[in-house]
C-alpha cells in the first residue's frame, strides 16, 4: 500500500509554534494510522488560540498609554506643511518655503506672518525650509 | 577724441560730417551751424504740404535735397567754408529699464508650473476688474469648482489649446504608435483643436462664440457664459486684460528720430545686402548726401538693431554632430561674421548711441529672456561708451517716449499656433493680451520664473515693436483709456533692405529703403527714401 504523506513545515515564529508544527506533523501521521482526524485539529486550534493569545497578550499595554504628545516643533512642521498644500499660493517644489512666501506676499495673498517667523526662526534646518516633497526628484 | 573715417582721397576732404564722438567725452565745442550754407540753401518752408501747413514730420522732408544742392556737392570744397560744417547730432535722454529682463543666477532646478501660477495670480484681479466694466459690477465671478450648472457666471483663466498637430515628444518615442518624427510644418492648427479653460485647480471645455483659432495656449482671459448640461463651458463673451495703463509723454520741441533695424543676416551666403548695410551706414554718420541730408541725418538720436545680427547659416548644426577630431581646427561660422559685426558697429558707435539686441541665430542663449551679447566679442565698439548691449525683450525710454519690443520670436511662435499671419495683427494681440509671449513656456523656449512673469507688460509702450517680419507694417492704436502706441513691424534687412524710421515727437513711423543694383548693370547704386 502506497502512503502519500502531506508534511508542512513552517517556519517557527516561537518556540512553542515549532514544538505545534512538529506536532502537527507527527499528529498527521499518527492520525492516519489512528484513523482519527479530530486529533490534528485540536492541535491546529489549539497553536491558533495560543498564536491570538499571543498576539493579543503585548496590545494591553498599547491601549493603556496615552499617544504621545505633539512637540511644538511637530506642530510647526505640521503647520508648514499645511502651508505647503495651501492652493491658494501656488505651486511649492523647487522653491524654498521662504521664497513661497515672498511670492505670496508680492502678489498680494496675504499669507500668515506667523509661517515667516517660524521660517526665519529656523533657516539652517532643512525641514524648515524646504518644502514637503524636496526629496522626490524633479 | 575719435577720429572721424576717412571715406574720401585726401584732397577731397568731405568738409562736412555729423560727429557725435565729440560730443562725448570730448571737449565741449559750441553749437556750429554753418551759417554760409543757411544763406545759400532755402530751407524749404515748414510745409505746404497736402494738408495744409504742417511741421515737416517725415524724415524725407526734414532731410530734403535742398535747391541749388547739386551744385554744392559736385563743387570745390574749401574756398567758401573755412571750417568744415559739424552738425552736432541730438542727444535725447535715454535710461534702460534693463534690470526686468536679465537674469542674476539661473536654476533649472524647478518645474514650469510657477510661471503660469504666477501668470494667473498678477492677472486674474485686472480681469475681475475688466469683467465688471463689461458685464456690469454684479456680474458673478466664480472659480471653476463652484460653478453651478446652468448660472449665467463668469470665469477667469489661462487658456489651454489643444492641438492634435502640436509635435509631442511622448508620441515620438512611444513604440506602440512607430512614429517617425514629424517635419516641421508651417502651421500646426487643425479643424479639430479645442480650447479649454484652467484656472487654479480645475479645467474645463469651451465652446461657443470663442473663435478657437485665433487663441494661443496661455492666454489670459475672463469668458462670459454658463455652464451646459454636458460638462462643457458655453462660451457667450470674452474679454482680455486690453492695453495697461500708459504715462503721457512729454511734447518734444522738435523731430528726433530712432532707426529701427533687424535681420542683417551677417555671415550669410548671400552678401546681396552688404553694400546697403554700408549705406545705411553711412547714411546715419551723415557721410552720404548734401548738408540738408546731413543735418537731417543729425536728428537721428539712435540705432536699435533688433535680432538676427548674424544669418542663420552661420548656425553650423553639422560640428555639434560630427566627432571631435573632424571640428577640432575648423572654426565655428560665427567667428568671422561676428568680427564682420563689431567692425560695422564701429562705424555706427563712433557717430550715433546703438542698441543691441540678440535674435534667434545670435550667440546667446537660446530660451527668453535673451541675455545681451558679451562685450569680449565686440573688441573694437565696446570702448565706446555709446555700444548699449540690450536684452531680447528690451524696454528703454528715450525723451520719455517708452520702447518695447522682442526679436521676432514671440510673434513667428504665435504664427505657428494661430491662424493670423500679419506680425503687425499678432503684435496687436499680445498687447491686447497684456503679455510679450503668452506661448512661452509651451512652445517658446522660456527660463523658469518663480517669483513674477516679466512678459506681462505692466505699462503701456508708446512704441511697440517685433523684428524680423517679412515686410514692413506699422500701425497706431489707441486704448480705450486713451493710449497711444504705435505698432512696428520691423522688416528683415537681409531680404528687403529696409529700415524704418520713428519720430518720437509725433509717434509716426516710415520706411526707409536702400536699393542696390547688381554688377550687370550701368547704373550706379543709389539710395532712395521712399515712403
Amino acid at each position: 500500500m502506497i502512503t502519500y504523506k502531506l508534511i508542512i513545515r513552517q517556519k517557527p515564529k516561537c518556540k512553542d509554534i515549532e514544538h505545534n508544527c512538529d506536532q502537527v506533523s507527527r499528529s498527521a501521521m499518527t492520525a492516519k494510522r489512528a484513523g482519527l482526524i479530530t486529533d490534528s485539529y485540536k492541535v491546529v486550534k489549539r497553536s491558533r488560540r495560543e498564536e491570538k493569545r499571543e498576539k493579543r497578550a503585548p496590545s494591553p499595554p498599547q491601549k493603556d498609554a496615552e499617544p504621545r504628545p505633539l512637540t511644538a516643533r511637530d506642530k510647526e512642521l505640521q503647520e508648514l506643511r499645511q502651508f505647503d498644500l495651501d492652493w491658494r499660493y501656488g505651486p511649492c517644489t523647487g522653491i524654498s518655503r521662504l521664497q513661497r512666501w515672498e511670492r505670496a506676499a508680492l502678489h498680494g495673498l496675504n499669507p500668515p506672518q506667523e509661517i515667516r517667523d517660524m521660517l526665519l526662526s529656523a533657516d539652517t534646518d532643512p525641514d524648515y525650509t524646504h518644502c514637503l516633497w524636496s526629496d522626490y526628484p524633479l | 577724441m575719435v577720429p572721424p573715417p576717412q571715406r574720401f582721397p585726401p584732397e577731397l576732404k568731405s568738409p562736412l560730417q555729423i560727429s557725435a564722438a565729440q560730443s562725448y567725452g570730448g571737449p565741449a565745442r559750441p553749437q556750429e551751424s554753418p551759417p554760409r550754407v543757411q544763406e545759400k540753401a532755402r530751407r524749404p518752408s515748414p510745409g505746404h504740404g497736402p494738408r495744409g501747413p504742417i511741421k515737416a514730420a517725415m524724415f524725407s522732408e526734414v532731410s530734403a535735397p535742398r535747391e541749388g544742392s547739386s551744385s554744392l556737392l559736385l563743387c570745390r570744397p574749401g574756398s567758401e567754408d573755412p571750417e568744415p560744417s559739424v552738425f552736432d547730432r541730438v542727444q535725447p535722454a535715454y535710461s534702460p529699464c534693463a534690470e526686468r529682463f536679465k537674469l542674476g543666477e539661473r536654476s533649472f532646478n524647478r518645474q514650469y508650473a510657477h510661471i503660469y501660477a504666477t501668470r494667473l495670480m498678477q492677472m486674474s484681479p485686472l480681469l475681475t476688474e475688466r469683467a465688471q466694466q463689461k458685464w456690469g459690477a454684479d456680474v458673478r465671478v466664480r472659480k471653476l469648482c463652484d460653478l453651478q450648472m446652468g448660472e449665467q457666471c463668469c470665469i477667469v483663466g489661462t487658456l489651454f489649446k489643444h492641438m492634435e498637430l502640436q509635435p509631442s515628444i511622448l508620441k515620438e518615442i512611444s513604440e506602440e504608435h512607430n512614429l517617425l518624427p514629424q517635419p516641421p510644418r508651417t502651421k500646426y492648427i487643425s479643424e479639430s483643436d479645442e480650447l479649454i479653460l484652467e484656472d487654479e485647480l480645475q479645467r474645463i471645455k469651451l465652446e461657443g462664440n470663442i473663435d478657437v483659432e485665433k487663441f494661443v495656449t496661455g492666454s489670459v482671459i475672463a469668458i462670459y457664459g454658463a455652464e451646459k448640461n454636458d460638462g462643457k463651458f458655453t462660451v457667450e463673451d470674452f474679454c482680455t486684460a486690453d492695453l495697461p495703463p500708459q504715462t503721457p509723454r512729454t511734447t518734444l520741441s522738435s523731430d528726433r528720430f530712432v532707426l529701427l533695424l533687424s535681420g542683417l543676416g551677417l555671415g550669410g551666403s548671400h552678401a546681396d545686402s552688404m553694400l546697403a548695410l554700408q549705406l545705411l551706414v553711412d547714411m546715419v554718420t551723415g557721410q552720404l548726401g548734401d548738408q540738408g541730408e546731413q543735418s537731417g541725418a543729425a536728428t537721428i538720436s539712435r540705432v536699435l538693431l533688433a535680432g538676427n545680427l548674424l544669418s542663420q547659416s552661420t548656425q553650423d548644426k553639422d560640428a555639434s554632430t560630427k566627432a571631435k577630431y573632424l571640428t577640432k581646427k575648423t572654426q565655428a561660422g560665427t567667428v568671422d561674421a561676428m568680427r564682420l559685426l563689431d567692425e560695422m558697429l564701429m562705424q555706427l558707435v563712433a557717430s550715433v548711441p546703438v542698441d543691441v539686441m540678440p535674435g534667434q541665430y545670435d550667440p546667446t542663449n537660446y530660451t527668453l529672456p535673451q541675455q545681451p551679447l558679451h562685450h569680449c566679442m565686440f573688441p573694437l565698439s565696446s570702448t565706446y561708451p555709446t555700444l548699449q548691449l540690450a536684452s531680447n525683450p528690451h524696454q528703454a525710454t528715450l525723451d520719455g517716449v517708452r520702447i518695447l519690443g522682442t526679436s521676432g520670436q514671440n510673434v513667428k511662435d504665435i504664427q505657428k499656433y494661430s491662424s493670423m499671419d500679419s506680425h503687425l495683427e499678432i503684435l496687436e494681440n499680445t498687447l491686447r493680451l497684456r503679455h510679450l509671449a503668452p506661448t512661452a513656456p509651451d512652445t517658446l523656449g522660456c527660463y523658469p520664473f518663480y517669483l513674477k512673469d516679466p512678459f506681462i507688460l505692466e505699462e503701456c509702450p508708446h512704441v511697440y515693436f517685433s523684428g524680423n517680419a517679412p515686410s514692413y507694417q506699422a500701425k497706431r492704436i489707441t486704448g480705450a483709456d486713451g493710449q497711444e502706441v504705435l505698432l512696428v513691424a520691423i522688416p528683415e534687412f537681409s531680404s528687403t533692405q529696409t529700415a524704418c524710421l520713428v519720430n518720437l515727437r509725433t509717434l509716426e513711423c516710415e520706411p526707409i529703403r536702400f536699393s542696390s543694383f547688381s554688377a550687370g548693370d550701368d547704373e550706379e547704386s543709389e539710395m532712395n527714401i521712399s515712403h
